[in-house]
């Protein structure tokens, strides 16, 4: 009998790991190029994601030459969950994300003085994220959030020339350790309680401090998931980090910490329809605070970091609503909007990388009949931004469709106030997102016959091919969304079967 | 897929594919633009003329492809009597606009954007009229919203025209939230999005009737722009460039009559829809008299002709609430009517505007003498407007006026038809005023007119009296499947 070998996630956090640790230490005593770092971790990326993909298919590939069956790997064991569809879901989507921000970074931060930092911490997030994903001890969730905090506070920093820069790092950070601290705490109660911190044990021996501990691991997590009031470090840090760096703490890195908040707490126990409750309650607060916030904005990325965190609202609203009422739908809605918003908000973050790079354009209102803006960064701008705002077709309008449709089928006694609200925030988000379009396509429809305000339609292909991989995306996603929501289905029947 | 179901994709696609085509290589074609539009617009009316008689033989099969199955969600097209007259009216409307617009939108580098917003617009309305499922209605309905939202935005006139599309976008945006809203709680019932689901779905949410009733009225009011819902429209009118106000005040807003006739009249019964008759009749009276003492007191001859569409959907609201055959008929036969007239109107102020440089009515007092033919043209159209028999919308208003003394409230419809004085007041003075006023003496300069806004504006003319002289064949269409809606009363 063959006994089947896994070693996800375990080899993707190593290749990362290895991956960071080569490039800083060529570039630093050898010297390499900023192109062939972006490669290298662009490479990892790929390789990382595809052997979580396919780990079966490359284990009986490799077998042929080496004896992977007697590989030790016990010690591995009950260290990572292997039937988590969501924990492989989600970091599926952040390797493609960093997978296509190293490309980016290849001609983004040709002109920075500190590649060479800014690769390696990258990998490192991604590394945490991966393993806080797959992670099935307390522990180690203790661990890699701090591997992955910490490596995004320093990127949050990354260009430490400009004081808001560090000044947002500096906040995220504090605010984070705290965060951090109390989770901590958490896990030390749960040990003090159970004696033991395999996630999946310890549901088995429910206790009050327990509970205690699983809320306070789930507050510390809130702060990481910028839910309102604990959001305040988010829209600096995203609006202050390197663009493609935003592009993955926006996209995809709040969401990672909220399904991570979600699954320990529903395996320590905590009763679905109290977590769903101060969910919905939370989500509401997201939903008005992120839109209200968002039109007050005036520099580009600080708007879409408040978009995030509406759009946060909205995915925890779906599931909120599906905690209360064990809604599969409500669930997989919400898991749909966490795909497209990452789609999107990385294609809007990617592409105002591309106007402070090109045309050093920061302020909404500099976009305004600029001249020499990037012809295509203008028009994936505007798609990214229209699927944001929820307009039909895009997937960010499809999404929100799924949410009423499965709050109405649900019977909750709130359905209609949280529609109100719902629908409320989408049309307050339309306060910016509109005045915003006019100003960015201004420039394509309203700049003189002159030859000279022309639109720059030439941009690198570093630049390009992330941007044009994410409009893909979004088109298909537009065209086929049930490919989508049978993709997410698994992991709504994961977390429904964790409610007990 | 056979022949009739490529022709309602075609209908469709013409337009979307022709816009697409002119957003990428318009800038290539520079002063062949407009002839790329029109004729997707005019191969467009020409596919829905040709399938009218695939419709009247019977032989129609919707259009029906997967799109969501794991929502019910369907992408599917179908052309059936109830939305004839919608699909005519935009057909027609947006041939006239783009005609219209050779002349009148001044050519430079951005014209094929302009062109290939409109006929986005214009695809955005077909759409509405041509879905057969709820998703779909939706998200041309908010095509429709914001490709006339960017047409203002850039190509209009005035400084507040930025404040003005916010405004308009705003506050349409959230008359289709109601509609969103009641889609919504339908569509859960049943977890279908297909029109044909829709009365199961009525029937299963029974509890909920009014409710739903009042989202959509509300919801497709805001469109329609009767009072209280209007404040969009006499701003948006006249900030638009004018062969999208045409546009606008011709096709866009009877897509809110559309929606009232498709979902709650076309699926509930008379007697659950029989508590909104009353709301409706009041509502509409009050839009007629409003939008009429509106137009009498304002001084820009676009807000006047703008505010007679505020009158104007009054009347539509009125006869669809009578809730009588002859009522929704003459609804119906009111929206094409109006829209001929109402683009004939606007035609007639773009030339005034054009050959004048002026659109303050005390100023353009006594001018219009010097140009003869727009003098005809203006008084035809005010003279429909008014309700002269044997131009067009004379036929409607007595249906819709005698529609009126077959429910219980007379007195409403006295009240309708003393209102229509008012009509005839604001159009009176708005034609005696420019045409029939001796001169003050003034030396006006002319202003070159094109010849296509001519060209557009005498075939209206032409169409008016055609379409009031010879109603005959188009009122058998237009009664086409009226006794299937509100449950089969008649």
């Amino acid at each position: 009998m063959v006994t089947r070998v896994v070693l996800n996630p375990f080899i993707p956090i190593f290749i990362l790991g290895l991956a960071a640790t080569f490039i800083f230490v060529t570039a630093k005593y050898i010297g390499i190029s900023n192109k062939f770092m972006a490669l290298i971790s662009a490479f990892s990326f790929l390789f990382s994601s595809l052997y979580l993909l396919f780990e079966q298919q490359i284990l009986s590939f490799f077998g042929h030459w080496m004896p992977i069956q007697q590989l030790q790997v016990d010690a591995l064991a009950g260290e990572f969950a292997q039937d988590d569809p969501g924990a492989f879901l989600i970091s599926l989507i952040v390797l493609g994300l960093a997978f296509l921000g190293s490309i980016y970074n290849g001609a983004y931060l040709a002109n920075e003085s500190r590649q060479r930092v800014c690769y390696p911490l990258i990998l490192l997030m991604v590394c945490g994220i991966v393993g806080l994903l797959f992670t099935s001890s307390l522990v180690n969730v203790y661990l890699f959030t701090e591997l992955m905090s910490i490596s995004a506070y320093a990127l949050v920093a990354f260009r430490r020339e400009e004081l808001q820069a560090v000044e947002a790092g500096y906040k995220y950070l504090i605010m984070g350790s705290v965060a951090s601290v109390i989770m901590l705490l958490g896990i030390a109660f749960i040990f003090l309680s159970v004696g033991s911190l395999d996630i999946d044990a310890i549901a088995s021996f429910p206790s009050g401090l327990v509970t205690i501990g699983g809320f306070l691991i789930f507050s510390g997590f809130s702060l990481k998931s910028a839910v309102v009031p604990l959001h305040a470090w988010l829209p600096d840090a995203h609006g202050k980090a390197p663009s493609s760096v935003s592009a993955i703490l926006s996209g995809i890195l709040v969401e990672v910490s909220f399904y991570v908040m979600l699954r320990i707490g529903l395996s320590l126990g905590l009763q679905p329809g109290l977590l769903g409750s101060i969910l919905l309650l939370v989500s509401v607060l997201n939903i008005l605070v992120g839109n209200l916030m968002g039109t007050a904005q005036s520099n580009i990325k600080r708007m879409l970091g408040y978009s995030t965190i509406a759009q946060m609202g909205y995915i925890i609203l779906s599931v909120a609503v599906g905690l209360r009422n064990g809604s599969l739908l409500a669930i997989q809605s919400g898991f749909f909007i966490l795909v497209t918003h990452a789609c999107a908000k990385g294609l809007a973050f990617l592409s105002a990388g591309v106007f402070n790079l090109n045309v050093e354009v920061h302020e909404i209102k500099d976009l305004r009949n600029r001249t020499g803006l990037p012809l295509f960064p203008v028009l994936s701008m505007g798609l990214a931004a229209l699927s944001l705002a929820a307009l039909p077709p895009f997937p960010g309008f499809t999404g929100k469709w799924m949410v009423l449709t499965s709050l109405f089928q649900t019977q909750d006694p709130y359905r209609f106030g949280v529609t109100l609200i719902l629908l409320a925030g989408s049309l307050i988000a339309f306060g910016y997102y509109l005045p915003f379009l006019v100003n960015l396509f201004s420039s394509l429809i309203h700049s003189s016959d002159s030859e000279n305000t022309r639109l720059n339609d030439r941009i690198s292909p570093w630049l390009f091919m992330p941007l044009a991989f994410l409009v893909i995306a979004i088109v298909f996603i537009t065209i086929f969304p049930q490919v989508i929501l049978d993709g997410v289905a698994p992991v709504a029947e994961f977390l429904l079967e964790r409610m007990v | 897929m056979n022949t009739g179901q490529w022709i309602k994709l075609f209908v469709l696609f013409v337009k979307l594919a022709a816009s697409v085509f002119l957003f990428i290589f318009g800038s290539k074609f520079k002063k062949r633009t407009p002839w790329i539009a029109l004729s997707a617009s005019l191969v467009s009316m020409g596919l829905f003329i040709a399938y009218l008689p695939v419709l009247s033989r019977g032989a129609n099969i919707p259009l029906d492809l997967n799109y969501l199955p794991g929502m019910g969600i369907r992408f599917s097209l179908d052309i059936d009597w109830l939305s004839f007259p919608f699909l005519l009216t935009e057909e027609f409307v947006t041939i006239i606009a783009v005609v219209y617009a050779i002349g009148y939108v001044r050519s430079d580098h951005r014209t094929h954007i302009f062109y290939a917003t409109l006929l986005l617009f214009s695809a955005g309305m077909s759409g509405t009229t041509l879905a057969n499922d709820v998703f779909l209605f939706y998200f041309f309905w908010e095509l429709m919203l914001i490709a006339s939202a960017f047409l203002i935005v850039y190509w209009g006139s005035g400084e507040r025209r930025n404040a003005v599309a916010l405004k308009y976008f705003i506050i349409t945006h959230l008359g289709s939230l109601f509609v969103l809203i009641a889609f919504v709680m339908l569509y859960s019932r049943t977890g279908l999005d297909h029109f044909s689901s829709l009365p199961a779905a009525f029937q299963m949410d029974h509890a909920s009737l009014p409710l739903i009733g009042s989202l959509f009225l509300i919801g497709f009011g805001v469109k329609m722009a009767v009072v209280p819902f209007h404040i969009w429209l006499p701003d948006t009118h006249s900030e638009a460039p004018m062969p999208v106000t045409i546009m606008l005040a011709a096709a866009m807003l009877s897509m809110g009559t559309y929606g009232i006739l498709r979902f709650p009249m076309g699926f509930l019964t008379l007697d659950q829809f029989a508590v909104f008759s009353l709301p409706m009749m009041v509502v509409g009276v009050i839009s007629e008299i409003y939008g009429a003492v509106m137009a009498l007191v304002e001084n820009d001859i676009k807000r006047i002709i703008a505010y007679s569409s505020v009158s104007q959907m009054g009347y539509i609201l009125f006869g669809l609430g009578t809730l009588t055959y002859s009522g929704i008929m003459g609804a119906r036969l009111h929206v094409i009517y109006h829209a001929i007239v109402k683009a004939l109107l606007f035609c007639c102020v773009g030339w005034i505007i054009l050959a004048f440089s002026e659109r303050d009515i005390n100023a353009l007092t006594g001018v219009g003498k010097k140009e003869p033919l727009l003098m005809a043209c203006a008084v035809t159209g005010a003279l429909a407007m008014t309700g002269v028999p044997a131009l067009a919308i004379f036929n409607s208003e007595w249906l819709i006026f005698s529609s009126g003394f077959q429910t219980p409230y007379t007195g409403l419809a006295v009240l309708e038809i003393l209102a229509s004085i008012l009509t005839a007041g604001y159009l009176l003075r708005f034609i005696g005023k420019i045409f029939f006023v001796s001169e003050n003496g003034k030396n006006v300069d002319l202003g070159r007119v094109p010849i296509s806004v001519k060209v557009a504006t005498v075939s209206l003319v032409v169409i008016t009296l055609i379409a009031g002289l010879f109603p005959s064949p188009l009122f058998q269409q237009v009664a086409n499947e009226i006794p299937l809606i509100l449950g089969g009363v008649w």
